[in-house]
């Protein structure tokens, strides 16, 4: 989506008709709309919004039409206002309209009828299409979920990367990203499947009907679990912010930031004693797969040992000689000790030499060697245990130290005379109890449903192996596996979307981060889209808390790296279409920053996105804002407000839209 | 991964579906496409997806 206009008819303060043309040009891809305060800026903002959504979150919000023109109109004449929006998307141009009709009743009232939305667009061939449906049409171009991401409001946004309303956000990341559709047809397909399996039961014996109803009870009852366990982790989620939110809180109290300090400090030794018991055990876990049945041959060994040193002593075993050896004594015609080894001597080794078997001989000494070497790992292995075995009871013991600290932090913050610090940690030990007995849930949960899908697993496979007799029984199994097939490649293709689009965030988020903010947070985003920001102190890494000025930074780091993955996943022509090309329109966002991020903000915003239009005061833009971005600005626009107040000649406030001149 | 190895990646999952394989796909793909946003009943778009598998393997 490329803005290519926006025409704006008796739209609040904007009287009569009124255009603005945005920058295409991709080095020159920044429109400036400069105005003072109050002369439309916010208002122009929501013209975006209430064409494309109906939606803005302007005061007195009903009130569309120009109070000028209301004035200016007969009693009972009826008036209209629209915004019109025209923009690219690929090739083809699209024109959204909406407008509303007043009645003027007296004293200046209206009377409002429903709002109305056109939409049509002109393909690459000319010829022109009304899509049938077209709000919903306007929203897979662009989703209203993410309206005050595009469309953003320095002044009023505050933190978009907080988990309220979170829900809708991440699904139209996820619409933006392709994943939703790839997720939904896997989804129907499998539906799909399912109901051509029932059909090939139908033509099948009764031990196959039998299955696939065994079948089909399995699937009900797992996904029954599997809404139940979603229901579970998101409420476990919500407490679990709620923690997070009551340590903040006693972390900000005079009375106790020292404490919470000091039990977020203990909190993350905790975390890395676990993550040490639970390397230790796995380090058992290999040792005992490897090496583990030497624990149970001590008795082998040692008889094994007695009972071939006996044979040796009674001349039943040959001696610990090397056949081969003794025969290249003989050649050399010398004994070991220096002597010849010749006459006599010589005829009775050569005797005792034929007389050996020296397959045998070989074979004895390698037992010998074997035996030997068993010997000495079985003592290498308790070593080994008692060493794991001591180095756990010594993290125990630590992690007992840690808990014990925890607890009497815990007990210190509850006692407190400040009553806002004791509730604040009392509410902070029930809810830590309450998520204890959640994940406890959740893991029972999970437990079940390993052992329905394993239980599924096997009557799929049973099922599978039922040959499907007649044609239409043929038929319908030929359907059912392409379903699953299909579904089984677009699984794959969503999984490796989903790894790249969160990666590919991660990078871009951090990049713009460094690049807007001078402290050196770290932004981390997990797999549902959560945003969150660290600090650290030592090699502990503690949540940030941020001023208004950089959370206004992160909810543009944000908006920015969506927009640029967006654009990115369209350089994939598969035959899903990713991502797309979108505008930031982007209302005063300079307001809440020092003179050092205005700066770097203003070098960072020309690069988010292919086309950006910035709406923004007198004060704001002139210094190092207009320095940094005068290079890229294609159009610039002035907010000339004429203002009653200011001019008696002047009876109603209005709006008009003047191009300037961008090397002005 | 880059971009061009995620194509790649794509592609080659896609060659192992057969030339019918593929050709409900895209249908699904392009219904599934024309629903998102306004769907009220699931079952009207497997209904139509059923209808794809149905018309291609005959």
């Amino acid at each position: 989506m490329i803005l290519d206009a926006i025409t704006l008819h008796n739209f609040r303060q904007f009287y009569g008709t009124q255009r603005i043309f945005f920058s295409k040009d991709k080095s020159k891809n920044v429109t400036v709309i400069l105005g003072e305060n109050g002369s439309g800026k916010t208002a122009l903002l929501n013209a975006f919004s209430w064409c494309l959504f109906g939606q803005t979150d302007l005061p007195d919000r009903e009130d569309i039409l120009s109070e000028k023109a209301v004035a200016e109109a007969a009693d009972a004449g009826e008036l209209e206002a629209y915004v019109k929006l025209e923009f690219n998307e690929g090739l083809k141009t699209y024109y959204v309209t909406r407008s509303v009709r007043g009645k003027k009743l007296e004293g200046n009232r209206l009377e409002y009828s429903e709002p109305v939305l056109t939409l049509e667009y002109t393909d690459e061939t000319g010829k022109t299409v009304v899509p049938p449906h077209p709000q919903a049409t306007i929203n897979r171009i662009i989703p209203e979920a993410l309206r005050t991401y595009f469309f953003f409001q320095g002044e009023t946004s505050g933190n978009l990367t907080q988990k309220e309303g979170a829900e809708e956000i991440k699904k139209a990341i996820r619409v933006l990203m392709g994943l939703e559709i790839l997720e939904q047809t896997a989804k129907d397909l499998e539906e799909a499947k399912k109901s051509f399996r029932h059909e090939s039961a139908a033509y099948g014996d009764p031990e196959a009907q039998k299955l696939v109803q065994e079948i089909e009870e399995l699937e009900r009852q797992l996904s029954e679990k599997n809404e139940d366990l979603r229901g579970k982790i998101r409420n476990r989620d919500l407490v679990e912010s709620e923690i997070l939110g009551v340590q903040d809180k006693l972390r900000s109290l005079g009375a106790s930031k020292d404490l919470q300090e000091r039990k977020d400090t203990l909190l993350d030794q905790e975390r890395k004693v676990y993550e040490q018991i639970k390397d230790v055990r796995t380090a058992t876990i290999e040792v005992l797969a490897q090496r583990g049945y030497l624990a149970f041959c001590g008795n082998l060994v040692k008889e094994t040992n007695v009972f071939l040193r006996e044979k040796l002593a009674g001349g039943e075993i040959p001696l610990e000689m090397n056949h081969r050896f003794v025969a290249k004594l003989l050649e050399k015609g010398e004994c070991i000790c220096g002597n010849g080894l010749k006459g006599g001597a010589a005829r009775r080794v050569e005797e005792w030499l034929k007389a050996a078997d020296p397959e045998l001989e070989e074979k004895f000494l390698n037992l010998f060697a074997d035996v030997r070497l068993m010997e000495h790992d079985r003592i290498r292995l308790f070593d080994e245990l008692r060493r794991l075995r001591s180095f756990k009871d010594n993290l125990l013991l630590n992690l007992k130290e840690i808990q014990e600290e925890i607890a009497e932090i815990t007990a210190k913050m509850e006692g407190q005379d400040v009553a806002e610090v004791a509730a604040l940690a009392r509410k902070e030990r029930e809810l830590k109890s309450a998520l204890k007995e959640m994940d406890e849930k959740v893991g029972r949960i999970k437990g079940d449903i390993s052992s329905l899908e394993k239980t599924l697993k096997a009557k799929q496979e049973e099922l599978g192996k039922k040959p499907f007799e007649g044609e239409a029984a043929g038929l319908a199994k030929r359907r059912m596996d392409i379903c699953e097939n299909i579904r089984k490649t677009l699984e794959e293709v969503l999984s490796i979307q989903s790894e790249d689009v969160q990666n590919r965030l991660q990078q871009k988020i951090a990049n713009v981060y460094s690049r807007m903010l001078h402290k050196s947070y770290e932004a981390v985003i997990d797999s549902e889209y959560n945003l969150s920001f660290y600090k650290y102190m030592g090699d502990q890494r503690i949540p940030v808390r941020m001023s208004q000025g950089e959370r206004q930074v992160t909810s543009l780091a944000f908006v920015g790296a969506i927009v640029d993955v967006a654009r990115e996943q369209t350089e994939d022509k598969s035959f899903i279409e990713f991502g797309g090309e979108y505008p930031i329109v982007l209302d005063s966002p300079f307001g809440q920053l020092d003179e050092d991020h205005r700066k770097r903000t203003a070098l960072c915003l020309p690069s988010l996105s292919n086309q950006v239009i910035v709406m923004v005061s007198g004060s704001q833009w002139k210094g190092p804002v207009e320095e940094e971005m005068k290079a890229n600005i294609g159009r610039i626009y002035h907010l000339a407000y004429h203002d009653p107040k200011e001019n008696p000649a002047v009876k109603f406030e209005y709006t008009e839209i003047q191009e300037g001149e961008k090397d002005a | 991964m880059t971009l061009e190895e995620k194509k790649e990646k794509f592609k080659e999952l896609l060659s192992q579906l057969s030339r019918e394989e593929l050709q409900i796909l895209s249908q699904a793909m392009a219904v599934e496409r024309s629903k998102l946003n306004s769907r009220h009943d699931n079952g009207e778009v497997i209904e139509e997806i059923k209808g794809i598998v149905r018309g291609v393997i005959q």
